[in-house]
């Protein structure tokens, strides 16, 4: 299990599908910029 | 709920965020439809991922709540406040039993706000985000 994050650490980067369902890099989010990025629990 | 709750939120505030520099993104827990079908009706701001196999919640140090997290008084108080705002239940996907978290990632990669769920629907204060990254310089290397 990972430890937790703080500021300063470099975030991780991991596969992820889009809506389309083609495979990303999650570090795509914040190559174009910035990004607040929020895990959900799940959707519903 | 919660998660309907918190993307409403980001939703009702996305011109704060955005006026902050920042671009607005969530990962959930299931397939690609399911995230079309949510996040294009509660949050059309937002860009939304998919990841069913938690590699990325566990590369974030996410972790499953214990039952205290998941059913414990403070949840109980989340739910009435949810509820109160007009969130609703749906049908969940993914795993229920996990716990979410908000960043802020500049373009370099690196992590400069984390907030760690404690409980279920623990949300960081949407004032106590801008707040810190209004200290941020994002554009600057960190």
């Amino acid at each position: 299990m990972a430890k937790r994050l703080k500021p300063g650490d470099l975030a991780p980067d991991a596969a992820v599908l889009d809506l389309d369902g083609n495979t990303i890099q999650l570090k795509q989010l914040w190559q174009t910029g910035p990004v607040l990025l929020s895990f959900l629990r799940h959707f519903g | 709920m919660f998660c309907r709750e918190w993307l409403a939120q980001l939703e009702q505030h996305k011109d704060d965020i955005r006026g902050a520099g920042l671009q607005l993104a969530a990962v959930g827990i299931g397939e690609p439809k399911h995230a079309r079908r949510y996040c294009g009706r509660l949050a059309p701001s937002v860009t939304c991922v998919a990841n069913k196999t938690l590699e990325a919640y566990r590369a974030f140090g996410l972790k499953q709540g214990s039952l205290l997290q998941l059913a414990g008084p403070q949840v109980f108080l989340a739910g009435a406040r949810a509820v109160a705002g007009g969130a609703v239940q749906g049908e969940a996907t993914g795993n229920t039993l996990m716990l979410g978290g908000v960043f802020v990632i500049d373009q370099r990669g690196v992590i400069r706000f984390a907030d760690y769920d404690e409980y279920a629907g623990d949300h960081p204060d949407f004032d106590d985000i801008l707040a810190a990254v209004r200290t941020l310089d994002l554009a600057q290397p960190h």
